[in-house]
Formats: structure tokens, sequence, C-alpha cells
């Protein structure tokens, strides 16, 4: 491994976050696919679903922090302008479902080259958790400001950051 | 560029990025600075190279139509 053409893993993200609307409280759960591409002149996390957001760093782990906090301000920023909880709800359904094609080509392309073994992820890829590139894209928006909300310690989760499969 | 080969693009400043609007797809992680003088005279336009690069593959904007007007692309 090591030529910048074969520097590219597809990468399954999970992110929640919770942002503050105006009259609202939203929690966001979206499980995404994303790209990260050595540039050559550094390293670059493209979204695939969503596909209209991209973030850059000198390593890996910095283009992925980036990556992340550019997806909550994403939130926040559609937030200012939702009227609702249902305007905000639909504007991130159709952010989350925006697919990149070529992007998304590119992704199953390498996705299927590490899982018939052509393709060897380096490090820090080979240490990633994997997981199956066939898993469904999910969009969870949920109301939190409700009388009747629940509220569990089953309901925490963490940032995941997973390699799709061998 | 994006006024040569994406008519009637809609370019929007947010809190903490631009977001461009484009055949019904929206990229919404253009760092603010990039798209105007004072980015490009502090030398974030190279920077943000890769964000056009996104930008036309993500929006579907013709890529000949986007070399001509940047040839680095």
């Amino acid at each position: 491994m090591g030529t910048p053409e074969t520097r590219t893993y597809p990468l399954i993200f999970t992110f929640r976050d919770d942002v503050d609307g105006e009259g609202f409280l939203a929690r966001v759960t979206i499980r995404g696919r994303a790209l990260m591409v050595d540039e050559g002149d550094g390293w670059w996390l493209y979204g695939v679903e969503p596909g209209g957001m991209a973030e850059s760093g000198g390593t890996p782990h910095e283009a992925y922090q980036r990556f992340r906090r550019a997806f909550t301000a994403v939130l926040f920023e559609t937030a200012v302008d939702a009227k609702s909880f249902d305007d905000f709800e639909s504007e991130i359904r159709r952010f989350a479902r925006e697919t990149d094609q070529e992007e998304e080509a590119r992704w199953l392309e390498v996705s299927a080259a590490i899982r018939s073994g052509e393709i060897v992820p380096e490090a820090p890829f080979d240490s990633l958790p994997r997981k199956s590139a066939d898993l469904p894209v999910e969009v969870q928006v949920e109301r939190l400001d409700e009388p009747q909300r629940a509220f569990t310690p089953k309901d925490n989760i963490l940032d995941e950051y997973a390699l799709t499969a061998a | 560029m994006l006024d040569t080969c994406a008519p009637g693009h809609v370019f929007t400043e947010k809190l903490h990025h631009y977001w461009v609007t484009f055949s019904g797809k929206t990229y919404t992680t253009l760092p603010k600075g990039s798209h105007s003088d004072r980015g490009q005279r502090s030398g974030q336009a190279e920077i943000e190279i890769g964000h056009v690069r996104k930008i036309v593959r993500f929006l579907e904007i013709d890529k000949a139509c986007a070399r001509r007007v940047i040839p680095m692309l």
C-alpha cells in the first residue's frame, strides 16, 4: 500500500447531536458513509451520504475531527432557519439523503477491493472497527422537549467511525 | 466558476460556512473566507481547492467548464 491512488478508504460513521432550535430541542442520529482520501497534499474526508460536505487535515485523524465538527455545525446552521421542529426534521432528512453519485461509485469500488483483499488497509485504518458495506444509511430525528418523553442511559451512544468490512 | 458553470446557483452565508445550492442539492461546508478577496489574498484559495473539486463532483457541475475557469482543478 502507499501510493496516493490506493490510499482511499470507505468509512461508515454514526454521529449523534442534540440541537436547540426555535422552540424545540431535537436529537439527530445519522449513520452515514464517507470516503477518506490522501490527496497528496493532505487527507480529505468526503461525504458520500450525506454528500454535501467535506473536510481536510494533515492526518486522517485531523480530517475526521474537522469533518465531525463541520457535521455539528451544519445541524446548527439548519436549526437557525427552521421555523418549527417539523421544518428542521424535513431539512435534516433532505441533507442526510443527498448522495454524491461520483463519490458513492468510488466508495463501492474501494469497499469491494477491500472485501476481495485487493486492498489491504494500512495504519491507522487497519485498526479501525469494521462494518458491513451493506449497512443502510439511517437518519433519526427525535423531538426531546416533550413532557411524555422518557429518558434512559441506554439511549447514550458514542460516535462511531468504522472501515467497511473485508 | 459558479457564475459561469452553475447558472442559477444560490450562495448563502450561514453561521460557520457558506452553502452552495445547485441542481436541487446543497454543499454545506465551504469555509467562510474562501469565496472572498480576503480569502484569496491570504492564500486560502489554494487551501480550499479541495472543497471546489468536491462541489464540482457533488453538484454535478460540468467539469470541462469548471477546468476552463480554474485550470488547477
